[in-house]
């Protein structure tokens, strides 16, 4: 009875519903049972290692030992960080593959640990422990079955050839050794020379592997290929204007290149720098084992080309809601364009696209910035740097004058909206954007008129003509609109007959459209963006009192790291884990004593049923993703919001706090601590209370306990 | 009166402008013990007792060091500021070394102009005094500086058969000399009363939320400036030593000695 209750719980703990990607696409979630990484005490861990590494005759225990400490604390931050997909769809087929491929090595399976990583970069890791991780990037970008599974036996040779532990030890070997007359460059290349046998090494065993399963041998030589060009999206689809055009709006052919450009082959570049030997080499090497080998009746898909087909998809549907998280609004509208063309009628599609529109408009009104700390270091790159047809949506983006490209948003996203009007973000997107049209010259007289030609003439006649106008108020205008009673204006501009149908037949979107000049005085978005208050702000310290009443926060895993540079490992991590329980502990003591409600959300104090909490814990860490990826992060917009309502009504409370303390000590004994404690208010955006103080001294406990239970007392005596 | 409503006023504006008062976890109040010592470079200590109960005297030019024992208790009144009050205890004895004038004195061919022995002295010092930490720390945890008046109180007792003047009278109905000791010091017990301000530096720990190490240094400002006139002999008002005030004179810049300049430390009790 009970075998059978527990299968039943295995079943429904992973068995999975298929998404309908149809109609629209749910964020990939992880389910089930928390692997063990999750639960263990990372430090008993640790010692284990070490004391199988003690039982070993081997030369290099010393460095073994520092690299056992730093991979599995490595380890444990990435299975933790809210990144890694555990037991859900993609993962799970992932381990299906591994299956395939080690389907007569039951031992080395049962030593694999297999997730995939919310990372858009095409790449894959692997860790001595059997840890091998691989990005959405990768699952986007792969052509086929045969392809990842080549590249698991890759990944999985990696491991069987203890690369990883081996790699760190002579990458620190060549650094103690010390330049000895070598200039940097010198170690660098040969630390790179290094990297690529491994990588070599690993094409060559994991071809090995791949050899024995019955997938497509030609597949692994393809492979190759789907890493020579991930730097382009994961499909070349041209970029038609048409998309993004109504009956009464047609985009001039001027913002669109003739020609894009052609695709450059880079596959031998000079890789005497790079830690992987270049594509062609790698092709090359496979290519020759590949050989004469027979080849016949084997197969680019064993689970299935629509099972294949199925998860690639929704590594895609993901890939934009990640693009998104970064704030590449281009890759992530043009990867959603791609998307749209297959399922025309998703609706989280057409959402990302609505969000990309908007995020441009507000990027091109000055509100959405980039800066050095950006993932898109200092803004969108020039149309001349992007290859084939994802060019002509850059250049797209360049040449279109920004209160058009607010137009053009307007228009898909209002249609949008009016197809889910229960959609708040879809409504408040296009809210905004009425009020950012509403900053303009433009009114609704320049846009209530029935044109006479629907043909597409210059915009530089604009100001001529909008001299001409006469000035009705907007009501009169709409009337007379409805009743087709109209005074015909001959209009010569392309957008100005955008919105005709919506002013007739739509009377939200008459109602809210702006009369000129009716917002003229501040730049309004409708957003929540950055409130002005009292900050007070010197070299050594930050505040920013709340001033809101805060009565309960959702404390996001506190945090704790110890850093010292005249130990040669500078960072500490042991001690570091050490005091961050007790930090924990601390926090939740001041916040007690002073009858103040926190929810703590730290992945490392799940039980291995609390999958749940991973998830929050993912939502929120991509709230704070999108919203410090600039150096003014007070500013930043969050588009990645779905998710965020459902966590606030499941804590009570739309507070996070972040708190957490470093402290560094130099290589001649020079000690700082830092402590901050931010509250962020993830309802509205806002950055509701902050203290950051740096303090030349230990982190001693009386500072720990002083400050901690400071920030809770002011926060209980907020206003 | 007017001084005691304007300490009374400070406290009170001082509870409400700073309302937010954490104290250390929510404790605010503690009570102390603190040990004072300062080398006693002017007017040092005599019966060869001075460095903390042992150790060099004025005329053997041997350092010496002064020993205050302190009480106090301190309160968080807000984040940023504590009120406190101590009072300070010390007991020594003055040397004599200051000469008096002798030349008000008649009938007597002095052998010395200055007294013979020592007179003990007792002192208490109350001091009302305030912390500020620095703006980084939150009282009572970290550095800071404090401030506040001080009612500086010694009682000095002396004993003639050991402090006195020794001298020769002159009999002239005989026409011979007598050796003779004399004490023309006053009472035997002398009470005297002064103010002062002290400033001082600090910096406190606490240990299992519960134990404050605190140490510092304070200065007593009026002691520092009159200082200047130690150094140069002059006494403060000019008027001559006469051994009818000896004690009053020499007794003030005793004090002025213990208090000018002091290393402190001191542990206290987070209470509640």
């Amino acid at each position: 009875m009970i075998k059978y209750f527990l299968l039943l719980v295995l079943v429904t703990g992973t068995g999975y519903a298929q998404q309908n990607l149809k109609e629209n696409f749910v964020p990939l979630k992880s389910s089930g049972t928390l692997p063990d990484v999750f639960t263990q005490n990372i430090r008993n861990v640790i010692k284990d290692d070490i004391t199988e590494l003690n039982k070993q005759k081997d030369n290099n225990k010393s460095l073994k030992k520092t690299y056992l400490t730093e991979t599995n604390y490595e380890i444990e931050k990435i299975v933790k960080s809210g990144n890694t997909l555990i037991n859900d769809e993609v993962t799970t087929y992932l381990n299906k593959v591994v299956d395939v491929v080690l389907k007569n090595n039951p031992t080395l399976r049962n030593e694999l640990h297999v997730y995939t990583l919310k990372s858009p970069v095409v790449n894959a890791y692997s860790y001595d422990k059997g840890y091998v991780f691989i990005n959405i990037g990768l699952i986007a970008q792969a052509e086929t079955e045969a392809q990842l599974a080549y590249i698991l036996c890759h990944e999985i040779s990696h491991y069987t050839k203890k690369h990883h532990i081996n790699g760190y030890v002579d990458t620190k070997k060549i650094e103690r050794n010390g330049y000895d007359g070598k200039t940097k460059s010198d170690v660098l290349i040969e630390k790179c020379q290094y990297s690529k046998e491994k990588e070599s090494e690993a094409d060559i065993e994991g071809f090995k592997l791949f050899e024995q399963t019955n997938y497509n041998l030609k597949q692994a030589e393809k492979s190759f290929d789907v890493l020579q060009y991930a730097h382009l999206p994961f499909e070349l689809v041209e970029f038609k204007k048409s998309f993004f055009e109504t009956d009464n709006y047609v985009i001039p052919k001027g913002y669109f290149l003739k020609e894009v450009s052609s695709i450059r082959n880079n596959s031998n570049e000079d890789d005497t720098k790079r830690t992987h030997p270049n594509t062609a080499k790698r092709k090359v090497s496979i290519a020759e084992l590949i050989g004469n080998r027979d080849n016949s009746n084997k197969l680019d898909y064993v689970l299935g080309k629509e099972q294949f087909e199925y998860i690639r998809d929704l590594a895609r549907m993901e890939l934009c809601r990640l693009y998104l998280k970064r704030r590449d609004y281009p890759n992530a509208l043009y990867a959603a364009y791609i998307l749209a063309n297959k399922f025309p009628e998703n609706q989280y599609v057409k959402e990302v696209i609505a969000k990309c529109l908007y995020a441009i408009s507000l990027h091109g009104k000055g509100i959405i910035k980039y800066d050095s700390d950006s993932y898109l270091d200092n803004g969108f790159p020039s149309y001349t740097d992007i290859e084939s047809y994802p060019q002509q949506l850059y250049h797209f983006i360049g040449q279109m004058p920004t209160n058009e490209w607010t137009i053009m948003s307007l228009n898909y996203v209002y249609r949008l909206h009016q197809k889910y009007p229960s959609n708040k973000q879809i409504a408040s997107y296009s809210d905004s954007l009425l009020k950012l049209i509403g900053n303009t010259n433009w009114g609704i007289t320049d846009f209530v008129r029935i044109k006479k030609k629907p043909l597409l003439r210059d915009t530089l006649l604009l100001d001529s003509i909008n001299a001409k106008i006469e000035t009705k108020s907007k009501t009169d205008l709409i009337a007379n609109l409805q009743k087709e009673n109209t005074v015909k204006i001959e209009d010569t501009v392309y957008y100005k007959d955008a919105f005709v149908d919506l002013f007739m037949n739509d009377s939200e979107f008459a109602s809210k459209f702006p009369s000129a000049n009716s917002l003229n005085a501040q730049t309004n978005t409708g957003f929540s963006t950055y409130k002005s208050r009292s900050e007070k702000k010197s070299k050594n310290e930050e505040l920013i009192k709340a001033q809101a009443k805060i009565e309960k926060v959702l404390l996001l895993e506190p945090f704790y790291l110890k850093v010292d540079d005249s130990k040669p490992e500078e960072f500490q991590y042991t001690e570091s884990d050490e005091r961050q329980e007790q930090f924990i502990t601390t926090v939740n003591d001041c916040a007690k004593k002073l009858n103040f409600e926190t929810v703590t959300l730290d992945p490392g104090l799940v039980t291995s049923s609390e999958v749940d909490k991973i998830n929050d814990y993912s939502v929120i860490n991509d709230w704070f993703a999108e919203k410090f990826d600039a150096n003014d992060k007070d500013k930043n917009i969050i588009f990645n919001t779905n998710e965020i309502d459902n966590v606030i009504a499941k804590y009570g409370t739309q507070y996070v706090m972040k708190i957490g303390i470093v402290n560094y000590r130099s290589k001649t004994g020079i000690k700082r601590t830092y402590y901050y404690g931010f509250i962020y208010d993830i309802k509205d955006n806002d950055i509701v209370y902050k203290r950051y103080v740096i303090y030349r001294d230990k982190d001693s406990k009386d500072l720990i306990n002083a400050k901690v239970y400071q920030t809770f007392h002011e926060l209980k005596h907020s206003k | 009166m007017r001084t005691r409503f304007f300490i009374l006023a400070f406290i009170i504006l001082n509870s409400i402008v700073f309302s937010q008062a954490p104290g250390h976890l929510g404790k605010r109040f503690s009570i102390g013990y603190g040990f004072h010592t300062s080398p006693s470079v002017f007017n040092a200590n005599g019966k060869n007792q001075t460095i903390i109960g042992r150790g060099g005297s004025a005329e053997s030019g041997s350092p010496a060091f002064n020993a205050i024992h302190e009480l106090n208790i301190e309160f968080a009144t807000s984040s940023k500021w504590l009120t406190c009050f101590s009072a300070r205890y010390y007991k020594t004895v003055y040397d004599n070394a200051e000469s008096f004038n002798s030349s008000q004195i008649s009938g007597y061919n002095i052998q010395s102009s200055r007294p013979e022995g020592y007179y003990s002295m007792r002192g208490l010092t109350y001091t009302l005094y305030f912390k500020y930490f620095g703006k980084r720390y939150v009282a009572p945890w970290g550095r800071y500086v404090m401030f506040g008046p001080t009612i500086n109180t010694v009682k000095t007792s002396y004993d003639p058969s050991e402090m006195n003047i020794r001298a020769y009278k002159y009999n002239s109905s005989s026409g011979t000399s007598k050796d003779t000791t004399f004490a023309p010091f006053g009472p035997k017990e002398q009470d005297y009363v002064g103010v002062n301000l002290m400033l001082g530096i600090g910096r406190s720990r606490i240990y299992s939320n519960r134990i404050i190490l605190d140490y510092g240094f304070n200065i007593h400002m009026f002691s520092v400036l009159s200082s200047l006139f130690d150094i140069t002999g002059n006494r403060i008002g000019g008027s001559p030593i006469t051994p009818a005030n000896y004690i009053e004179s020499t007794v003030k810049q005793r004090v002025r000695g213990v208090n000018r300049f002091n290393l402190f430390l001191k542990i206290g009790v987070l209470l509640f």
